[in-house]
């Protein structure tokens, strides 16, 4: 016997004639006998399309092809794509045919934050559509031609999705998440597509068509990180003079940093030395305010923990990551961060540089990494 | 040292083995149900407080882990968490209130039904000790969802039943959460309709966070 939305046998108890599982508990109660219905929601047939200020790269082209081949042929497939390279726009074909076959399309992320603004971009891109987005705290409007969701907000819809694409596939909470991972694969009823930069075949346990795109829409290279150690005192020495620098040519520095409390640290040490910073974490209020200041270069330098490492593009970015040899900088996170730098076609290039005090293993193998995407 | 229990060797709460920790207390101290850090964040408060004249008793702190811990409870249905609430205090309970009739604060039937039990009725339960269930809720009203103004309204929405076992009876009157105290002031409204004995109070946890029911 096992649980019908996250097909484990684990932890099913049964308590006062009730039988139900503690495993997906966090997703409410579901009974073992218990029917998990289907949103039922009204089937469009149309003709959707979609509108870009830019044209996609052959490569790009080549991928949403073999995407829609995939699709109308049931087949699963994971996108391998280098950050920048355009993973979102090269599903927009798949999406279009979907829409036009009357299917439930589904874009799923594990992050609110990152959620809010696919659906941002997709409103401007997809306007002839309906598009709602969910998350917690943010529910009400559950059905729509597209529905983006946050992974945790799948559960609501099992066996609703002929078409789940599911974006950073390899960021927290999702990553390594089982019930998630369960909750996801029941929501669909037909084909997922995983977008991710990090993620591995292995990482996947479903079968599914291995998709690579090494080279980023603008045809340049990742930016390969530097390495800069220096004893602890004089990180944020070299830090400032490299962050005044920057200012000088008019470039957008940000600073990522292991913990909230170190970013209200370094905070108060670059005001001290006259650079106008600020800071964003997990609890910050008015993310969105200092997000838009710091674009139009109100702000010297924005501080930052990993909650900026994926899903956010600036314009004429350098990127500092001080104590990177720290634990929560593993690969795939020092990856990412690198792959913020050089997003735009008129700013391809710039700086990522690691300022630590010694030399971790993640740091090692994202150098490795970057170097071997560039050489394919 | 004690025996390990090999059934039942996971935390409630976490989901991990209860004696994962390596500290001293694993080998002396038997522990049922949660682990020791997640039974650390269940924070002991030795308060006692008079309402109307009548004793409260107060059990723990109402932090952010005992406000996820009683969502998991009462808005996500799990039965199974039943008896952490009771846990520790469960023999100071039994010894001190020799001879008292519980009353579990009421929720509303419809509510139960989809639940399938009733959640301060089945933390009582854990004590193994004589329960009266005469007080009821006369319609569907969430205190929780209320203004902190609009709380006293439930003192018309609480009524009373088959009283008359109460009389001459020791009465413990148990509630989950205090917020303004008017659900705890209703019942024992209905309650002073009967001639009992003696009525002491006791709150599981106590809510001071007034600005967040603003």
């Amino acid at each position: 016997m096992k649980c019908k939305r996250c097909q484990s046998s684990d932890r099913l108890v049964f308590i006062k004639g009730i039988y139900y599982c503690r495993n997906c508990i966090d997703f409410k109660r579901v009974l073992v006998n218990e029917e998990l219905t289907a949103v039922s929601y009204r089937h469009t047939h149309f003709q959707a399309n979609y509108y870009l200020d830019y044209d996609l790269s052959s490569a790009q082209i080549q991928i949403a092809n073999q995407l829609l081949t995939n699709y109308t042929f049931h087949k699963n497939s994971i996108v391998q794509a280098v950050c920048g390279s355009g993973k979102t726009e090269i599903v927009y074909k798949t999406i279009c045919h979907a829409l036009s076959k009357g299917h439930h399309v589904c874009f799923a992320l594990p992050r609110r934050e990152i959620a809010i603004e696919i659906h941002q971009r997709l409103e401007q891109q997809f306007r002839d559509c309906s598009i709602t987005v969910v998350y917690g705290g943010n529910t009400s409007q559950l059905e729509a031609d597209i529905v983006v969701c946050t992974t945790h907000q799948l559960y609501r819809y099992h066996q609703s999705f002929n078409l789940l694409i599911i974006d950073e596939v390899d960021a927290f909470p999702f990553y390594g998440n089982q019930v998630l991972f369960e909750i996801a694969k029941q929501s669909c009823c037909g084909n997922l597509i995983f977008l991710s930069a990090t993620m591995t075949k292995q990482d996947i346990a479903i079968e599914a068509e291995l998709i690579t795109l090494f080279r980023r829409y603008h045809n340049h290279d990742l930016p390969v990180p530097k390495i800069k150690l220096l004893p602890k005192v004089f990180l944020y020495f070299a830090c400032i003079y490299r962050i005044k620098q920057y200012r000088k040519r008019n470039e957008l520095v940000l600073v990522f940093v292991p913990t909230i409390h170190d970013c209200e640290v370094i905070h108060q040490i670059f005001h001290r030395w006259k650079l106008s910073s600020s800071y964003i974490h997990s609890k910050t209020k008015d993310k969105e305010v200092i997000l838009s200041a710091f674009r139009e270069g109100l702000i010297d330098v924005l501080i930052t923990t990993t909650l900026l490492e994926r899903g956010v593009t600036f314009a004429n970015l350098q990127v500092i990551v001080l104590y990177s040899n720290h634990i929560v900088f593993n690969k795939a996170t020092l990856i990412q961060i690198a792959g913020r730098v050089g997003r735009k076609i008129e700013y391809p290039k710039g700086d990522v540089i690691f300022y630590a005090q010694k030399i971790s293993k993640a740091m090692k193998q994202c150098i490795k990494e970057i170097k071997k995407m560039n050489a394919a | 040292m004690h025996q390990r229990n090999q059934e039942n060797e996971c935390c409630l709460v976490c989901k991990q083995d209860i004696y994962r920790d390596t500290c001293i207390r694993t080998l002396f101290l038997k522990q049922e149900k949660i682990c020791f850090s997640c039974s650390d964040k269940l924070i002991d408060v030795f308060i006692k407080q008079k309402i109307e004249e009548i004793e409260v008793r107060y059990l723990y702190l109402y932090n952010d882990f005992f406000r996820k811990l009683l969502y998991q409870y009462k808005g996500l249905y799990d039965i199974a968490l039943k008896d952490l609430f009771l846990l520790k205090h469960q023999k100071y309970i039994r010894k001190k209130y020799k001879g008292y009739t519980i009353v579990p604060t009421p929720s509303f039937d419809l509510e139960n039904k989809t639940r399938g039990f009733s959640p301060v009725e089945e933390i009582v339960r854990t004590l193994k000790m004589p329960i009266f269930l005469g007080l009821y809720k006369k319609k569907a009203y969430k205190q929780a969802l209320q203004s902190y103004s609009k709380r006293k309204e439930i003192l018309n929405i609480i009524g009373i039943q088959q009283q008359e076992q109460l009389n001459n009876k020791k009465i413990l009157l148990i509630d989950d959460v205090m917020t303004s105290g008017y659900t705890i002031k209703a019942c024992i409204m209905q309650l002073q309709t009967v001639k009992y004995q003696d009525l002491k109070i006791i709150i599981i946890a106590k809510n001071n966070r007034k600005e967040n029911y603003k």
